[in-house]
């Protein structure tokens, strides 16, 4: 318990300010959401005139934002970036940051086997992660409740919140397997940063596209579809799929730092 | 000048890959999706003759501005100021605490030159990597610009327009070494150079969303407003004071910080 315990005490900061981040998002975005409701069935006549492209740039692509469902869904694509980008920063630290601090003699000269740690640091991380995921569920109902709104969205914003917690573990596994397969934790974490930038790029095109068809398995920022978790459509392919890859990852992360020089930054 | 040429011998690659990204991104949306874009005039002309004359003008509908390259141009802005800002926040990052992440301060300022003298070679190099990115991104902006724009040209316009990149990565740069300077320890400078950019792109996005603004003070995506340059030939100035106001505060204290800091033993 201790390693977990410590892990535990490093990721409270950037904890704290990643969700302060995730709380500002979704309160600004909810609380003012009822002036973009006004305007949103001309919004979103007008950007169905535009070509593909202008909708899928702004991330309006497939969205009638003059429901309050669709205007979320605009809020959780930006959630989702935040959240991809904060979960690839605990899978690195998990792996690196003795290396980078040049502490490791005294963390793996433990009576513990390297998988052991890990193990136990990944864990802390996930920790993190989930309330995260719970947080968001939990500020978007409060925020809800300052804008007199009709109707019940506790199931959007879990279903939101669920499809969050899917996204994050798949870069957070992402970004932990590249820092445990680079032996220098700049590369490793350079890679997993471009790694969501790179899906990002990725969910943009799919967007922009008519018929992306296969693109979907490549970035996960669209397993979960805005039109899908609005009509609460299960797709057990792309959970599946999140789950499978996340320990595939996962299974690389421990494969290689079990065998990776230590000293080497 | 030792430190100057070597950051920049450290940290021009990266710049340069980063640059090339940036003008395939700016050339590919500009060629490939213009067209299309000022084709789909026609439709949304017909759909707001539906509307209230009155209505339409009311939302800001300006067709005139809106389909032509400035509108396009502002449009992508989105995206290049993203990808400038990770590259300019990586430059400033990774400059400003290169000795504290390879834990050798000492090495450098036990040298005979002041810290104030380091701190400006620092700047220097970073600058200069700044602007040469920059002054491509303009040239391919001005060449897209006559390439594509019908005439009468407003070359300084357009220039402004460009430039309003470089001003918004001086912004995000003075953020970069702050958080670098003030920072106990970077472990990735990667890491902490997406989270500056995407947290820019993410303040731009929601102010875009919900028009608020008060919120457009913090969005420093926003300061600089590329489409009011191409069809006004200002800027806002509230937000370019701030913009400036909040760089300056931001060196100095960056300044005044690394001159002044104790280093730490090791």
């Amino acid at each position: 318990m201790n390693i977990f315990r410590r892990e535990f005490k490093f990721g409270l900061k950037p904890f704290f300010f990643w969700t302060f981040g995730l709380f500002a998002l979704i309160f600004a975005g909810v609380v003012k959401s009822t002036g973009v409701l006004s305007d949103g069935a001309f919004m979103t006549e007008l950007i169905g005139k535009f070509p593909r492209i202008v909708a899928a740039v702004m991330g309006m692509a497939n969205i009638d934002i003059s429901q309050f469902d669709g205007f979320y869904a605009i809020l959780m694509l930006y959630v989702s970036i935040l959240t991809a980008v904060y979960a690839t920063h605990p899978g690195r630290n998990a792996v690196s940051r003795e290396s980078v601090d040049r502490t490791y003699e005294f963390l793996f000269t433990k009576p513990r086997s390297r998988s052991f740690i890990l193990g136990r640091k990944l864990l802390a991380a996930l920790l993190f992660l989930t309330v995260f995921a719970a947080l968001n569920l939990l500020f978007s109902s409060l925020a809800v409740r300052q804008i007199d709104l009709q109707g019940d969205y506790s199931g959007l914003f879990l279903r939101f919140s669920i499809a969050l917690w899917f996204i994050g573990i798949v870069f957070f596994s992402l970004s932990a397997m590249l820092s445990a397969s680079f032996t220098s934790a700049e590369h490793g974490a350079r890679a997993g940063n471009l790694a969501v930038l790179g899906a990002y790029a990725l969910a943009v095109v799919y967007d922009l596209l008519e018929h992306p068809g296969a693109l979907r398995l490549l970035t996960p920022f669209r397993y979960f579809l805005n039109t899908e978790l609005i009509d609460s459509v299960v797709q057990p392919l792309y959970i599946g799929l999140c789950l499978l890859l996340t320990a595939a990852f996962f299974a690389v992360a421990f494969y290689r730092f079990e065998r990776r020089d230590l000293g080497a930054l | 000048m030792n430190v100057f040429r070597f950051e920049l011998r450290r940290a021009w690659v990266s710049a340069a890959v980063w640059t090339l990204v940036l003008l395939a991104l700016l050339g590919g949306l500009i060629a490939g999706a213009l067209p299309t874009f000022l084709g789909s005039r026609a439709a949304v002309e017909a759909m707001l003759s539906n509307f209230p004359p009155a209505f339409a003008a009311a939302f800001g509908v300006q067709l005139d501005n809106l389909f032509s390259f400035g509108g396009f141009y502002a449009f992508g802005f989105f995206y290049y100021s993203l990808f400038g800002a990770i590259m300019t926040a990586a430059i400033g990052l990774d400059l400003f605490s290169r000795e504290k992440r390879e834990k050798c301060m000492d090495f450098l300022l036990t040298k005979p030159r002041a810290r104030g003298r380091l701190f400006f070679e620092k700047l220097l190099a970073a600058m200069t990597m700044l602007l040469v990115s920059n002054a491509l991104f303009i040239a391919v902006s001005l060449a897209l610009y006559r390439a594509n724009a019908p005439e009468p040209h407003m070359m300084g316009r357009a220039l402004l327009a460009a430039a309003a990149l470089l001003f918004t990565e001086i912004v995000i740069f003075s953020v970069a070494v702050f958080a670098a300077v003030f920072a106990k320890k970077v472990r990735s400078v990667s890491g902490a150079a997406t989270a500056i950019g995407f947290g820019g792109f993410l303040l731009s996005a929601l102010q875009s969303l919900l028009e608020e603004e008060k919120l457009r003070y913090v969005t420093p995506f926003k300061y600089f407003d590329v489409s009011k340059m191409f069809f006004e030939g200002k800027f806002d100035t509230p937000y370019v004071v701030t913009a400036v106001v909040l760089t300056a505060a931001l060196m100095l204290a960056a300044y005044l910080r690394y001159t002044r800091a104790d280093i730490p033993a090791l």
